[in-house]
C-alpha cells in the first residue's frame, strides 16, 4: 500500500476481507483523506455483490474526497472469486469522468509468478504515466525510495545530461505522469522489471550490490545504454574509504549478519570477510539454504569456500522459533532478524532500499562505522524508531 | 454486508481470534493462506508475539495451492512441523483464500493427526469476521474435539473464559483475577490465555464459570446447557476500592468496547459517579446481557450517528474512537482495535487504577 500511495494526488480504495485492511489501516493511520476501506464478508462475495459495493464505495469516496485518482486495490479472494476487474472499472469511469481510475491487484498468492502485489503495483503504475513525449529523463522503477540524495548516481546522471525521476519526488500528479516522459529506466529492484518492460524504453538493472567491480558493471551497463560515460574513480575511491572506517570500527568484535539489513547477504558477508571483519553468523529468510536467491549465489559460494566456518541460519525454518534470541553469540548483529535471533547486545539496523552503483557500500559501511560508536541494544534500537514493542 | 471506513482501522479478524486462543494453549498453529495473513496476525494481532511469538506459523499457500488444492503436501509440511515441535495438539485455522477454495480445514486436521499422531482440530475461519466470531468457533472445535465425557463436579473450583490479548493488553489483569478468585477460597480450573489442554479437557468438572469477554459467552452457555455449569458475566472491576452509591444523574455516558467489559464497566460507574448509559459494541452483541440502548454497532458511521444522536457527555472507549468524540473522553485501550498503539497506556480492570484513571479524567467534570 505504501508502494501505491507514492502516486500523488490519489485515492486509495481497498476492497477486501477485514483481517488483510487491518494490515493497511495500521500502516497507514492517521491519513484520513488519502484511505479508505471497503470490507467485504463471505456473504457479500457468494452474494455475488462485491462488484455493485465496490462502485457505491467509489461514488462516495470521490464524492467525498474529489481525487484525481481513484486506486482500487483489489485483494486475492476476491480475484479468486472472478471479480470483474475492467467492467467495475469501466462502470465508474462512466459515472466519474474526471477522475483517474485504476485498480491494483492485491494477490498475495501470486507471490513467485511474477504477478505478486509489489510488481503488479509497478505495472500498473506505468500504465498512468504520460508518454506522449520524450525528454533527457531515466526512471528509477521498483523501489519505494529513491537514491538517498548524496548517492554517486545521482552526480553520474548529472553528469550524462540526464534528470532521474521517482514517484516519491513528484509534487503533483502532473509530475508524477512526467516520469512517461523518461528515455531510460533503472530498474533498482526486480519487483520493477516487469514494470520497466512494459514501459517499453531501454532499461538497465541496477540493485544494490557490495563489491567494487559489480558495482562498475552496473555503471559500465548505463553508460552503454545511454551512449556516454564518466569518471568512476571518485565514487570507488569513496566506498573504499567507508569500507576501511568500518572495518577499522569493527575491530575485535564479531558479526552476525540478517538478511534484513542487505538485499544481497552473502554479498555484504563477502565483503566484509575479505576486508577482515569477522562475520561468524548469516541469517537469511529463505526457507532453506538452497533456495537462496539467484544474484547471490556466487558469493554464497565464495563464503562457503573461503570461510567454512561462518554458520549458515535459516530464519524461515520454524524450528529456529525455539532458538530467539540464543541462536549464536556475536558481538553486533546488523539487521533485525539477527538481532533477534542472537544475544548479541549492539544492533545496526541497515537497509539498502533503492540505491545503487557504490553508494550501498558506503551507505552500509558508514552505518555500521558511526553504529559501532554508539552501541545500542535491539530493543533501544527499536525505541529509538519510535516502535512499540 | 460490506462496510466502508475511513478513519478507523479494520478490527482483528477472525483467525486472529482463533491464534490468539490456541497459541496461549500451547498449540502448534497452521494457518492455511499466503504468508501476508500471518503477517497479519504476527504485526498487530499478537502484542506479545515479540516476547513469546508461540507456534504460529503459516502454509505459505501460493497460487498453485489454491487452484490444485496440494492437500498432502500442505498436510505433510504442517505434520513434520508438529513432529518437530511437538505441541499438545495442531490446529488448522483458515484464510480468506482457503475459505474461498472451499478448503476442508477440518478434514486437513484429521489428516495432520493420522499422519503426526498428535491431536488436531479444524477451525472454519475466513478473516471476514471479527476476532469474536473466531474465538466462539474455537471453543466449539476445542469442546467437541477435547473436552471428557461425563462431569465430576468440583465445588468452588472456577474456569475463566474469554481472556486474550485481543480484549485485555497483557497478563496483569488475568493475575488480578485469579488472585481475586482465589482469595475467596475459590481453586482453579482452565484459565484460559494461561492453561493448556490437559486443564481443558477437564473444565466441565468446575462449579463456575467466569466470563470475561462477550466472546466466550456462547460456550458458557453451551456448557450450562450440556453440564448445567453455572456462568457469571459479573466481573470485579475496580479492584479494592470501595464503592460509592451515587445516586443517577443526568449525564449519559457510552461505553464502547467489548460488551462483557464494557457493561461491567458501566456498572462501575453507576455506583461510583452516578452516571450511566448505553453500552455499544462492533463484535459480539447478547440482546440478554443488554439493556435498552445498548447495540451492536454496524460500522464507522452507525458509531459517528450515534454519538451526534445520543446526546453523551462522556464516552469510554479505545483511543481511536476518541476523534468521534464531542464531549470528555475517556481512553480505555483494546488491542483488537487499536493493536498495539496505545498498549502502554493499558489500565487494569481488575484493579484500583481504573477507578484512579476515570477519576482523573471525570474530576473536573462531574
Amino acid at each position: 500500500m505504501s508502494m501505491v500511495a507514492m502516486v500523488p494526488e490519489s485515492f486509495l480504495l481497498f476492497v477486501g476481507p477485514l483481517s488483510c485492511g487491518r494490515f493497511s489501516a495500521m500502516n497507514s493511520f492517521g491519513a484520513e483523506g488519502k484511505y479508505g476501506y471497503l470490507y467485504i464478508t463471505d456473504a457479500d462475495i457468494s452474494l455475488g455483490k462485491v462488484a455493485a459495493e465496490t462502485v457505491e464505495a467509489a461514488d462516495t469516496v470521490i464524492e467525498k474526497y474529489h481525487p484525481k485518482v481513484l486506486i482500487l486495490l483489489l485483494t486475492c479472494n476476491i480475484l479468486i472469486a472472478g471479480i470483474d476487474e475492467n467492467a467495475v472499472l469501466g462502470e465508474i469511469r462512466k459515472k466519474h469522468s474526471g477522475t483517474i481510475i485504476q485498480s491494483f491487484p492485491v494477490n498475495h498468492i501470486a507471490s513467485g509468478t511474477g504477478h505478486d502485489p509489489v510488481e503488479m503495483m509497478f505495472v500498473r503504475m506505468t500504465e498512468l504515466f504520460d508518454r506522449s513525449s520524450k525528454e533527457d529523463a531515466v526512471d528509477f522503477i521498483g523501489s519505494s525510495m529513491p537514491p538517498d540524495c548524496n548517492s554517486d548516481i545521482n552526480s553520474v546522471l548529472e553528469q550524462l545530461g540526464l534528470t532521474g525521476l521517482h514517484p516519491v519526488k513528484a509534487k503533483n500528479f502532473d509530475e508524477f505522469k512526467r516520469m512517461g516522459h523518461a528515455k531510460y529506466a533503472i530498474v533498482a529492484n526486480a519487483d520493477g522489471l516487469a514494470a520497466a518492460q512494459s514501459f517499453g524504453v531501454p532499461y538497465v538493472e541496477m540493485e544494490p550490490v557490495y563489491s567494487y567491480e559489480e558495482a562498475s558493471e552496473q555503471y559500465a551497463a548505463l553508460f552503454k545504454m545511454v551512449g556516454k560515460d564518466c569518471d568512476l574513480a571518485p565514487y570507488r575511491k569513496k566506498a573504499e574509504e567507508a569500507v576501511s572506517a568500518a572495518a577499522e570500527a569493527m575491530k575485535g568484535k564479531t558479526v552476525s549478519l540478517g538478511s534484513s539489513a542487505a538485499h544481497r547477504t552473502f554479498g555484504l558477508a563477502r565483503l566484509m570477510l575479505e576486508n577482515g571483519m569477522a562475520v561468524t553468523d548469516v541469517f537469511i529468510t529463505e526457507e532453506s539454504y538452497d533456495r537462496t536467491a539467484e544474484n547471490d549465489l556466487r558469493d554464497r559460494e565464495w563464503v562457503a569456500k573461503a570461510h567454512p566456518e561462518v554458520a549458515v541460519h535459516q530464519a524461515g525454518d520454524t524450528s529456529m522459533q525455539g532458538s530467539i534470541g540464543r541462536c549464536c553469540r556475536a558481538d553486533v548483529a546488523i539487521g533485525f532478524n539477527a538481532a533477534y535471533m542472537t544475544d548479541s547486545t549492539a544492533a545496526i539496523n541497515v537497509t539498502d532500499n533503492g540505491q545503487m552503483g557504490f553508494w550501498p557500500i558506503v551507505r552500509t559501511m558508514t552505518r555500521i562505522a558511526d553504529s559501532a560508536k554508539k552501541p545500542q541494544s535491539m530493543k533501544e534500537l527499536m525505541a529509538s524508531y519510535g516502535v512499540t514493542i | 454486508m460490506a462496510e466502508l471506513m475511513f478513519r478507523l482501522p479494520g478490527f482483528a479478524a477472525d483467525f486472529s481470534g482463533a491464534a490468539s486462543v490456541l497459541s496461549s494453549m500451547q498449540a502448534m498453529v497452521a494457518m492455511y493462506g499466503p504468508t501476508q495473513c500471518l503477517k497479519n496476525y504476527e504485526s498487530f494481532d499478537a502484542p506479545n508475539w515479540f516476547s513469546s511469538p508461540g507456534l504460529v506459523f503459516s502454509t505459505y499457500m501460493d497460487e498453485n495451492d489454491a487452484i490444485m488444492g496440494n492437500y498432502r503436501e500442505i498436510t505433510e509440511r504442517i505434520a513434520n512441523s508438529a513432529r518437530k515441535h511437538s505441541p499438545d495438539f495442531i490446529a488448522v485455522i483458515g484464510s480468506p483464500v482457503s475459505s474461498m477454495t472451499g478448503a476442508d480445514h477440518r478434514g486437513i486436521a484429521m489428516e495432520a493427526e493420522r499422519i503426526s499422531g498428535i491431536p488436531a482440530i479444524g477451525v472454519d475461519t475466513s478473516g471476514s469476521h471479527d476476532y469474536t466470531y473466531g474465538i466462539e468457533k474455537t471453543y466449539a472445535a476445542l469442546a467437541d474435539r477435547f473436552l471428557l465425557n461425563g462431569r465430576v463436579p468440583e465445588a468452588d473450583r472456577v474456569n475463566i473464559l474469554g481472556y486474550t490479548y485481543l480484549d485485555y493488553c497483557n497478563g496483569t489483569d488475568l493475575d488480578a483475577l485469579c488472585s481475586y478468585y482465589t482469595a475467596k477460597g475459590m481453586a482453579l480450573g482452565f484459565v484460559s490465555g494461561r492453561s493448556g489442554l490437559n486443564k481443558f479437557e477437564r473444565l466441565q468438572n468446575a462449579s463456575l464459570n467466569v466470563v470475561v469477554s462477550a466472546s466466550a459467552l456462547k460456550f458458557a452457555r453451551y456448557l450450562k446447557e450440556v453440564y448445567g455449569m453455572d456462568y457469571t458475566c459479573e466481573l470485579p472491576v475496580g479492584g479494592s476500592i470501595p464503592k460509592k452509591t451515587a445516586t443517577l444523574r443526568q449525564e449519559r455516558c457510552l461505553f464502547i468496547g467489548d460488551q462483557v467489559m464494557a457493561s461491567n464497566i458501566r456498572t462501575l460507574f453507576e455506583s461510583r459517579y452516578g452516571v450511566s448509559g448505553d453500552v455499544c459494541t462492533f463484535f459480539a452483541f447478547d440482546r440478554d446481557l443488554s439493556r435498552e440502548g445498548d447495540a451492536k454497532l454496524d460500522g464507522e458511521a452507525d458509531l459517528r450517528e450515534r454519538i451526534d444522536k445520543g446526546n453523551y457527555s462522556i464516552i469510554v472507549g479505545d483511543p481511536l474512537f476518541m476523534s468521534f468524540a464531542r464531549c470528555q473522553f475517556v481512553p480505555l485501550p483494546q488491542p483488537a482495535v487499536s493493536s498495539k498503539l496505545f498498549w502502554r497506556e493499558h489500565t487494569r480492570l481488575y484493579a484500583d487504577d481504573i477507578v484512579q484513571h476515570a477519576d482523573r479524567f471525570l474530576s473536573g467534570f462531574l
